[in-house]
């Protein structure tokens, strides 16, 4: 049985981000990483935006690292590989095809999977969705020949999809569960300008709506929506959002709730285990409670600060999450912890005059978080209020007004 | 051979000197465009360009280079020591 000092479950950003940071602390030590996919590192971001899902540039570009670069580090990627089973005590993991791995020191980082649509028909052929680069592929082939998409889900991945469909000249027509677009993530009013965006470039939107069966003998030629109404389609896209993958670790006794538990150091309950990325459920030390969030910077935050703590160097993390997406031209840009949660105040800045919207959540006079559209260059200040905890109370009354400029909140302007 | 450009940056009391595009990184996610459109575009081969150096803060560069896929942005301070990617 293989026995690597380093052992990662993960080979996207995070896991791979903390395979190259304990290389940089440590020369020697021996270092693998499991991935269930067959590929290196590529940038998952990246799968969902005009020119690349469009097809107009190479596949070859998403990728960051290729298998030269592994050698190089003496990183041992175990790819197309799955781990199945943890034991903690004898430091083991389980992997797929009777590959077991033994460990001084582990780090998950499995990232999240596509939720499994499990309406009637949905195993047809032509019913899509998007997780991983082998999606990807499989949805440029399809966009080639189809010409009429259902689009499901109002996730921030349906909007950028939406643009390439659009940018291809497919028809679309978009079915979601929510009264509006992205409920609750985005207020009411944010949700209507992405639909109008939308809507202006011919996405056709069923609100409050959804599939219950997808048409076809054996592959896609439309759908029935819980209305009794049938639409006609050759492909059915569905971005229902994301799973956990915590099943298998349900034997070894680590402490799981929605993800897995783990402190301010990404230290798990078991010892010498550790987890990061978009499935960890770490203790945020700018918001004081449990926290889960998916995104790449994150990830890539969590992959890091792991790595620097299994090295021996404790290190918290303290990061304020954020993440963009853009569509048809406008950018939707959100920060730290935008639940809508009892004691929050909440301010909204908005300026119709140029399609921009800012949306403050505040607790205790100070910022927790943001939800920004077409006003990006709030972004960082907003970020910066939140992580220094400032205290906003004596301005809350002025920044109702868009022209109020958040920079002057910071104490060091 | 990295296909880099170099824009210095002169803001006063900022702390970074130096923004560095790997041209060759770069693939267009238009990232860093979203957080900081006032610095950087792309230019007609679809790579980021910086048209000015000087107009955002740090938060802001920092966030917008943070924010790139790739990582093909990166940030220098005054005595030419790597700040980004760490």
């Amino acid at each position: 049985m293989a026995k690597y000092n380093y052992l990662i479950i993960g080979g996207g950003i995070a896991g791979t981000t903390a395979a190259e940071t304990l290389r940089k602390k440590d020369a020697v030590s021996s270092i693998a990483i499991v991935s269930d996919e067959p590929h290196p590192l590529y940038s998952r971001v990246l799968l969902s935006k005009v020119g690349i899902l469009n097809g107009e540039k190479p596949l070859d570009s998403v990728f960051l690292k290729n298998q030269a670069w592994y050698d190089t580090n003496k990183i041992t990627l175990i790819s197309g590989t799955t781990a199945t089973g943890l034991n903690a005590a004898a430091k083991k993991v389980t992997l797929s095809g009777g590959k077991d791995a033994e460990y001084d020191k582990l780090l998950l980082a499995t990232g999240v999977h596509a939720k499994k649509w499990t309406v009637t028909g949905a195993e047809k052929k032509g019913v899509l969705h998007l997780r991983g680069l082998d999606d990807m592929k499989a949805l440029i082939e399809a966009f080639r020949t189809k010409k009429h998409a259902i689009l499901i889900g109002s996730g921030f991945v349906s909007f950028e999809i939406a643009e390439v469909l659009r940018s291809l000249n497919i028809n679309t027509t978009l079915v979601m569960r929510e009264k509006y677009y992205s409920e609750p993530v985005l207020s009411e009013a944010e949700g209507k300008m992405i639909e109008k965006n939308l809507e202006d470039h011919g996405v056709v939107i069923k609100r409050d709506m959804e599939v219950t069966e997808v048409l076809g003998d054996g592959v896609v030629t439309g759908v029935l929506l819980r209305d009794g109404t049938k639409l006609d389609c050759d492909m059915v896209l569905s971005m229902i959002g994301i799973m956990y993958p915590i099943q298998w670790l349900r034997s070894s006794g680590i402490k799981l709730n929605t993800g897995i538990v783990t402190n301010e150091f990404l230290e798990t309950s078991l010892p010498n285990v550790w987890s990061a990325g978009d499935t960890t459920e770490y203790f945020d030390k700018v918001l004081k409670e449990p926290f889960m969030y998916g995104s790449w910077m994150n990830a890539r935050a969590q992959g890091e600060t792991a790595a620097l703590n299994m090295t021996g160097k404790k290190t918290e993390l303290r990061v304020v999450s954020f993440q963009t997406s853009n569509g048809f031209g406008n950018t939707i840009g959100i920060t730290g912890d935008i639940r809508v949660l009892p004691g929050r105040t909440v301010i909204n800045r908005s300026s119709p005059i140029d399609n921009s919207h800012c949306r403050l959540l505040i607790k205790d006079g100070v910022i927790v978080g943001a939800t920004i559209i077409n006003r990006v260059q709030e972004l960082a200040t907003i970020s910066r209020l939140i992580k220094e905890e400032v205290n906003i109370s004596a301005k809350l009354g002025e920044m109702g007004s868009a022209k109020f400029d958040l920079k002057t909140l910071v104490p060091t302007f | 051979m990295a296909n880099l450009k170099e824009y210095p940056r002169t803001k006063e009391g900022s702390n970074i000197g130096k923004i560095v595009v790997d041209r060759d990184l770069c693939i267009a996610a238009s990232s860093c465009i979203a957080i900081a459109s006032e610095t950087f575009e792309l230019d007609g081969e679809s790579k980021v360009i910086v048209k000015d150096a000087n107009i955002i803060d740090d938060d802001t560069l920092m966030m917008s280079v943070e924010a790139c896929p790739t990582k093909a942005i990166f940030l220098f301070d005054k005595n030419g020591t790597q700040v980004f990617p760490k």
